[in-house]
């Protein structure tokens, strides 16, 4: 599963980018998403202070709610819009001599929109990292519990998640040393 | 003729210095350290090396002081760190 990214101003590239690659990218905004997330909204909207001064910081943190956060939740959600737009234009590219490989996909993205990218795979993965409990110690309950009740799909559900992660991750230390 | 007394007004000069507070970054394990890294570089505009050794100090020490000074910039800094995902808040210097 080979990909390459390359910097090309004023864009970026990704290409030989296969079936699998794309799935992934588009599933990056449903694992942004805060649906069954306990404790999404906290961390990607913590309060500006610790919970040790919420108490004696109750004004900024009632301001920080109504400002803040609803400015950063319209900047979050448009940055993955604007990422799955640009997934949007992938187009698949194939070479005439070589038809038994599989279909493979070029994507040609704007350096101005890195920003967004980095964005939502961070938010991908920062709620990934809550969704199924990635960083938890193996002693923690929460993860034996996941662990013991596992089915074969469980299993399979988590590898696919821990592929993904791992894929952000890749794209993202990219862009951080390439684009950004 | 009466004498007229000028009542002496004594002015005592009160300097008021605002308590400093601090921006401080929270480890998180999601975070890539060479983003944590570019993001202190890019909102305090620190050199590369000093970014790099807040970032471990946040990755080792759990957390780590970027920046003290006045409340309200401390709570810009926040803002900006906070919309780059980070973990981050202010505090009262002790």
């Amino acid at each position: 599963m080979r990909l390459s990214l390359q910097k090309n101003p004023p864009r970026w590239r990704i290409t030989e980018m296969q079936e699998i690659h794309l799935e992934f990218l588009r599933l990056a905004a449903e694992d942004a998403s805060m649906n069954d997330c306990p404790g999404g909204r906290e961390r990607l909207y913590p309060p500006p202070v610790s919970s040790h001064d919420l108490e004696e910081e109750e004004e900024l943190v009632e301001d920080w709610k109504e400002f803040v956060t609803s400015e950063m939740e319209i900047k979050f959600a448009g940055d993955v819009g604007m990422f799955l737009s640009d997934l949007d234009d992938a187009k698949p590219v194939r070479r005439i001599s070589d038809e038994t490989r599989p279909q493979q996909y070029r994507l040609d993205i704007p350096l101005e929109h890195s920003m967004a990218w980095f964005s939502t795979l961070n938010q991908a993965r920062l709620l990934l990292d809550l969704k199924f409990k990635l960083h938890a110690p193996p002693d923690d309950p929460a993860s034996s519990a996941f662990q013991e009740q596992a089915t074969a799909e469980d299993d399979t559900v988590r590898l696919l998640v821990l592929m993904r992660y791992e894929f952000y991750a890749w794209i993202q230390e990219w862009l951080v040393r390439h684009a950004l | 003729m009466p004498t007229i007394i000028t009542p002496e007004t004594i002015t005592r000069p009160v300097i008021s210095l605002d308590t400093p507070w601090q921006v401080v970054i929270h480890n998180d394990p999601v975070n890539l350290m060479s983003y944590v890294s570019f993001v202190i570089r890019k909102i305090f505009g620190y050199t590369e090396k000093e970014a790099e050794r807040l970032m471990l100090q946040v990755h080792q020490q759990g957390r780590s002081i970027v920046w003290t000074g006045a409340r309200e910039r401390a709570e810009h800094y926040v803002r900006e760190l906070q919309g780059h995902q980070l973990l981050a808040t202010l505090e009262k210097t002790d």
